[in-house]
């Protein structure tokens, strides 16, 4: 985006009404179209650009004006890169599920200037979905403003309403049986170039997506919680999983200010599977008297530059959660790395559920 | 108008507080100069990072605290990298209203991580158009650097050289950042790559440090170093906001506003502190300041001119490549060194009989640039 005399043609990247040279008329142009001028490879992390390497292309429009853009390709001299307008696509997503996730994926979907056809079961759900996103949006925004970014979001208890999505991400509860079903609805409803997304964690999508007439267009989309603030999104890429859906959701996550990995069907994908060994094993050494919960926690914190340690990841994450997430991995992956722990099952039976319920491993004080 | 006394610190990772930095230099300033204390009429302070990386701003009444009683006007000039030129240019122009000004800056960097500094150096560029898209300050010049190699169609080993001749230099400097580095081509071309085709050796150190000159009014003794010519230019933050890449027009402009208010040719110039950041600015440094044509600098570096022994000695202190880059002080240490030359006091690293030197100090990727020309009284 940039902003143009339309007299004199001096630009601008604000938003300037008129020109202070020669009073001319400011206008707004949107260009997409660029070719690569020069490139240079960084090898070296900053605070904001922490994963290297990365590159940096100098790109040149049309009109001879220039802008950087960042990107983790290995550009060349000469390529022709288009980039999209910030806000000139929108996408209507449903989302399946009022939960914690839902509302979140809702949330983070409206704020990046979405449409979002909100389903669930009950109206009261989506009432008290709709309630709850008020108040959260009115944190950060006059109600009113609240209410327009509101108003993009559509409640429905009716599948059919689905329909005009670009994409629907489901998000009820870790039961195949119920997201067969809601899988099965999806796919006889929607048009074939419909993407169906599951945000399961503990799942194998594929098997969700068993049975269906267009399986290309079933992937995995795994937030993590809590939504507004974790910036990655696991695509969940099957056997059969078309590459034009994959760029698709690529397209989307971007969309959303997230970042994508993209990760083969296995149970737990990256994050759950490498995190809850930890968590398991961190338990086990509790048990087995190693250390206490505090030094765990620091070990990992200054030792592996973990920025939690992970009982106070636990904690957050809520150990029912965990222990449900522990348990269906042991189920899937074979060794014994994912055994569950005594002490995560006894705290669990005390009450104490980590950060939610006031104690966990620690004790959270309000 | 007259330098009439420099003093510096040491550069490099220093013990010091910014305050002990600042504090260390304005002495030693002093205590060269002819003038006391009392004499000053008001100071010019030169910082870029204290407010992000130390949580301290204000800087004026810091100074206050360390001149107690005192009560100065005082305050701050800020121009990122180019702060320490761009606060003489200032107080330059204060000297109407008061007889003598205590220019001081300083930075103290290395109680930061590395990636905290890199995004705070990297304020001074665009926002949204440059810090977002990950441009850290070596990958903009190492985008000027891959423009300029390719269109001059030379190669990093005449890069390399620049580095060689710098560090050679701060060698005879004991306050050099890299005093004790003794480097060869060897090291340089096998040193990590920062940003392509910059490698480690192309970028100066991020130092601790700080420089302080006395300007006056009227000269006071013949150890007094005239300045003849000064000129200050700005440009788009952003290098996407330009359409040259190999040249800074800011500093072009700088230096012609310099020479012509001098009132002499580049070729009179017989030393000359310039911009080194990066290897790649010490090139384009050269060109812009009319030392010799557009994509001809690193003839005169290859062929010795720009060394100790050659016909225009350049950062003769090591640079800010081996001398370092506290950015506030990086300006007026600048100057400092000028002043040793032009007065005959620069020992191993003495360029014989230099009457007319020129220091020049680039803010951002010439964002800001300003030129002065000083000339030894006869």
């Amino acid at each position: 985006m940039k902003y143009c005399c339309m007299v004199c043609g001096k630009e601008w990247d604000y938003s300037v009404d008129a020109c202070i040279f020669c009073g001319g008329r400011v206008s707004k142009m949107s260009i997409n179209k660029y070719s690569v001028e020069e490139f240079t490879q960084v090898s070296v992390a900053s605070e904001d650009h922490p994963i290297i390497p990365y590159y940096v292309m100098l790109l040149k429009d049309a009109d001879s004006s220039y802008r950087f853009k960042k990107t983790f390709v290995r550009p060349n001299i000469g390529d022709t890169i288009y980039i999209k307008g910030e806000h000139d696509e929108k996408y209507t997503i449903g989302v399946i599920g009022t939960g914690i996730t839902g509302r979140g994926i809702a949330e983070v979907a409206i704020r990046a200037g979405n449409k979002v056809i909100l389903k669930s079961r009950s109206n009261a759900a989506l009432e008290n979905a709709l309630d709850m996103l008020s108040r959260k949006l009115s944190k950060s925004m006059s109600p009113s403003e609240a209410q327009t970014i509101l108003n993009n979001i559509t409640i429905t208890t009716n599948y059919d309403t689905l329909a005009e999505s670009d994409f629907i991400i489901e998000s009820v509860i870790e039961d195949l049986r119920v997201k067969k079903i809601i899988f099965r609805e999806l796919d006889s409803i929607c048009d074939p170039d419909v993407v169906l997304a599951s945000n399961t964690s503990s799942l194998r999508i594929s098997q969700i997506a068993e049975d269906l007439m267009h399986p290309e267009r079933i992937v995995g989309l795994h937030f993590f919680n809590p939504i507004t603030r974790m910036q990655l999104v696991e695509i969940v890429q099957l056997e059969n999983s078309s590459e034009d859906v994959l760029i698709k959701c690529a397209e989307l996550v971007d969309r959303l200010d997230k970042v994508f990995v993209m990760v083969k069907d296995i149970p737990g994908f990256v994050v759950n599977r490498l995190l809850f060994v930890m968590i398991s094993e961190a338990c086990h050494m509790l048990e087995e008297g190693i250390s206490k919960i505090e030094d765990i926690d620091k070990a990992m914190k200054l030792g592996a530059n973990y920025p939690m340690g992970p009982f106070e990841l636990a904690d957050l994450i809520g150990l029912d959660l965990c222990l449900e997430i522990i348990e269906n991995l042991n189920r899937s992956v074979p060794g014994t790395q994912f055994r569950p722990s005594d002490i995560l099952r006894d705290l669990i039976k005390r009450g104490r559920k980590g950060k939610k319920s006031g104690k966990g491993f620690y004790e959270y004080g309000y | 108008m007259y330098v009439t006394g420099i003093g510096r610190t040491k550069f490099g990772i220093l013990d010091k507080s910014l305050p002990e930095l600042l504090y260390e230099a304005m002495f030693r300033a002093l205590e060269d100069s002819p003038l006391e204390i009392e004499e000053i009429g008001a100071v010019v302070v030169a910082n870029f990072l204290a407010g992000n990386t130390q949580n301290q701003l204000h800087m004026g009444a810091l100074i206050s605290s360390l001149l107690p009683g005192t009560n100065l006007p005082a305050f701050r000039v800020e121009a990122a990298c180019a702060s320490g030129g761009m606060a003489i240019f200032q107080a330059l122009s204060m000297l109407h209203d008061f007889q003598n000004i205590l220019v001081v800056g300083g930075e103290k960097l290395n109680v930061a991580s590395n990636k905290i500094l890199h995004k705070n150096i990297a304020m001074a560029a665009d926002l949204l158009r440059d810090q977002q898209e990950g441009l850290i300050f070596p990958a903009q010049y190492a985008i000027v650097a891959s423009k300029y190699l390719r269109t001059y169609g030379i190669t990093h080993d005449e890069l390399a050289l620049i580095s060689l001749k710098n560090y050679s230099n701060a060698a005879h400097n004991t306050l050099a950042h890299f005093d004790y580095k003794d480097i060869t081509l060897d090291m340089i071309n096998s040193s990590p790559m920062v940003c392509s085709p910059l490698r480690l050796f192309d970028c100066c150190p991020i130092s601790d440090g700080a420089a302080s000159i006395i300007l006056s009014r009227e000269k006071k003794t013949d150890r007094d170093i005239k300045i003849i010519g000064a000129g200050a230019k700005t440009d788009a933050l952003s290098l996407s906001h330009r359409d040259e890449f190999t040249t800074f027009r800011a500093a072009r402009s700088a230096a012609e506003v310099a020479y012509r208010m001098a009132g002499i040719l580049p070729e009179e110039i017989d030393v000359a502190e310039v911009h080194d950041c990066f290897t790649i600015s010490e090139l384009i440094a050269m060109e812009d300041l009319g030392f010799c044509d557009r994509g001809k600098a690193s003839e005169l570096v290859r062929n010795g001119e720009t060394s100790l022994s050659g016909s225009l000695p350049i950062n003769t202190d090591g640079g800010l490549l081996a001398d370092g880059h506290p950015m506030g002080a990086t300006g007026i240490a600048q100057i400092c060194e000028i002043v040793r030359q032009l007065r005959g006091e620069a020992g191993a690293r003495q360029v014989p009989s230099s009457i007319i030197g020129l220091a020049h100090n680039v803010g951002g990727i010439g964002g800001t640039a300003v030129v002065h020309i000083l000339e030894k009284c006869q």
